[in-house]
């Protein structure tokens, strides 16, 4: 064996480790999804949680916000919160489930950070999305949550989204915003049925864009061949939405959008 | 009343309008009476004992309408004197003095209570529970998802609203087989119900309430407040007296509807009851 042969291959192995160890450092680094709490929601939770846990406004450690498998987040019976719903569809039933306390004993450790009347709290997935969750202090003293989750991949502007018009179909928006593969997942689940019970009710499927200039909700309907045409988009400065339960702001630190 | 002897009684209970005494009453000093709220005719209960039922005039004799002057008993034919029946009466010896059978349902003793707070929802208020919010009895989602049919998701239900009471109001609860059923002072009547339905109409239970292209499950209390009518508090919304039930309102005849919904009979399981204290 000639010399340069074996640095060769001490260097390949010594990069084989390297990259071994990379992986699993990366793979050790994603949080499992805990056990589903069986209720028990109390506002003491809630205010111990937060005083011990709430982040400063400016304490940016992108290594603070935990990272789930995306699959678990947004996906089955146990994930965070269903993309593309609004909170305020659970005002109807007396058995509720987007409580703050569940979700982040279901996904602990999240980045928590407080602006004006809002808590909110932040997730990253494996697939490098993120993940925001809105509570209300004054609807609900920030026990549930409120508005749509929000998910970003890209810090994007009102700009990028600006030629977009009713009856473009969802590929325009996924040429723009790189989330939109997951919304498309979710969309696919809904059967007919559902979504013309959900017109009547006034929900429509709906991606949900927080802006470096403000929040961006898009709706669409599904045509016949399965593919999804928007059919309104709403854009607010002030990063406000009307939704099923009143307005929400989704207004967040600079330091918490994605790089 | 029992026969003491003659012929088989046709008779009927009136009410006594005026004062008597059973020491000096007799025919010719005989208070008035009226046929209004007249028993139906006697009919034998067994052997010589006579029943007849009386709840129409007791009751208002109990909520204050009429003074209480006793029952006149007359037959439905007063045409001779060779038909005649004697019964024991309340002077003569137990057992055969004649007697007053009065059933109490009651109503329970917590009057309607206003709640508007939105995160406390229908068992919080009907069980005057709020320890904790959105008080769910340790039902969870992925049980929920578990049961494979309505049936089961109601089994589901019921085990774990039996199990949380036992954990959390030992003592301050008990079964009841139905809206009538007695219960003491200091309590009140509660009653449950749960709704499914298959939202995306794909006949599998995909439950998430959350998600509205998911199925939609819940469950609804009610409590009997101190007047017979029952009280609701659904999801968000502030509490309401249900709206034509009274002490006599089977809840199971009812629709329970979810308007949010637009439901209009949505919890539509069969009625699980209890009586709860303080």
């Amino acid at each position: 064996m000639s010399k340069k042969m074996i640095i060769t291959i001490t260097v390949s192995a010594v990069l084989l480790v390297i990259g071994a160890g990379v992986t699993y450092a990366y793979l050790s680094d994603i949080l499992e999804r805990q056990p589903e709490p069986k209720g028990g929601y109390t506002l003491d939770f809630l205010k111990q949680y937060v005083a011990e846990n709430l982040a400063e406004e400016n304490d940016a450690i992108p290594d603070s916000i935990p990272r789930y498998k995306e699959e678990d987040l947004f996906f089955g019976t146990g994930k965070i919160f269903p993309l593309g719903a609004d909170s305020g569809y659970s005002k109807g039933f007396s058995f509720t489930t987007n409580f703050f306390e569940r979700i982040v004993k279901m996904f602990p450790e999240p980045l928590v950070r407080e602006i004006g009347d809002y808590i909110y709290l932040v997730y990253d997935t494996d697939n490098n999305t993120r993940l925001y969750l809105f509570f209300s202090k004054k609807k609900s003293q920030g026990m549930l949550t409120d508005g749509y989750p929000v998910i970003m991949k890209k810090k994007l502007a009102y700009k990028d989204f600006s030629q977009l018009q009713p009856g473009d179909n969802l590929q325009k928006v996924e040429q723009i915003d790189p989330v939109i593969p997951l919304y498309r997942r979710v969309f696919d689940e809904a059967t007919d049925h559902v979504l013309k019970l959900n017109k009547e009710m006034g929900i429509y499927l709906t991606s949900v864009h927080l802006l470096a200039d403000g929040i961006l909700k898009i709706e669409y309907d599904r045509t016949d061949d399965g593919e999804y045409v928007i059919t309104n988009i709403v854009y607010n400065e002030d990063f406000i939405l009307d939704g099923l339960d009143g307005q929400t702001c989704y207004r967040i630190h600079e330091v918490d959008y994605v790089d | 009343m029992e026969k003491y002897s003659g012929a088989t009684p046709s008779i009927k209970a009136y009410r006594v309008t005026g004062y008597w005494e059973s020491s000096t009453i007799t025919w010719n000093n005989q208070p008035s009476y009226t046929t209004t709220y007249a028993s139906p005719t006697a009919y034998n209960d067994s052997g010589n004992w006579w029943r007849m039922t009386v709840t129409d005039i007791v009751k208002r004799w109990f909520n204050g309408t009429y003074s209480k002057y006793g029952f006149m008993v007359r037959d439905d034919t007063e045409s001779g004197t060779t038909q005649w029946t004697t019964f024991y009466s309340s002077d003569a010896s137990s057992p055969h003095k004649p007697e007053l059978h009065i059933n109490f349902t009651g109503y329970g003793s917590r009057p309607y209570e206003y709640e508007t707070f939105p995160y406390f929802n229908c068992a919080n208020y009907a069980l005057d529970y709020y320890d904790e919010w959105g008080l769910s009895f340790g039902i969870t989602l992925e049980g929920l998802n578990s049961c494979s049919n309505e049936a089961d998701l109601w089994t589901y239900t019921k085990n774990c609203v039996s199990s949380w009471l036992q954990n959390h109001m030992s003592g301050k609860y008990n079964s009841l087989s139905s809206y009538q059923s007695y219960i003491s002072g200091g309590k009140w009547r509660v009653v449950l119900r749960m709704g499914y339905e298959d939202r995306n109409g794909n006949g599998i239970v995909d439950i998430d309430n959350r998600d509205p292209s998911k199925d939609c499950y819940d469950f609804h209390w009610w409590y009997q407040t101190d007047t017979g009518q029952w009280a609701e508090k659904m999801g968000a919304s502030p509490s309401n007296l249900v709206s034509g039930t009274n002490a006599n309102t089977n809840p199971y005849n009812v629709n329970w509807p979810n308007s949010y919904f637009g439901f209009a009979h949505f919890y539509d399981s069969s009625c699980v009851y209890y009586a709860i204290w303080e």
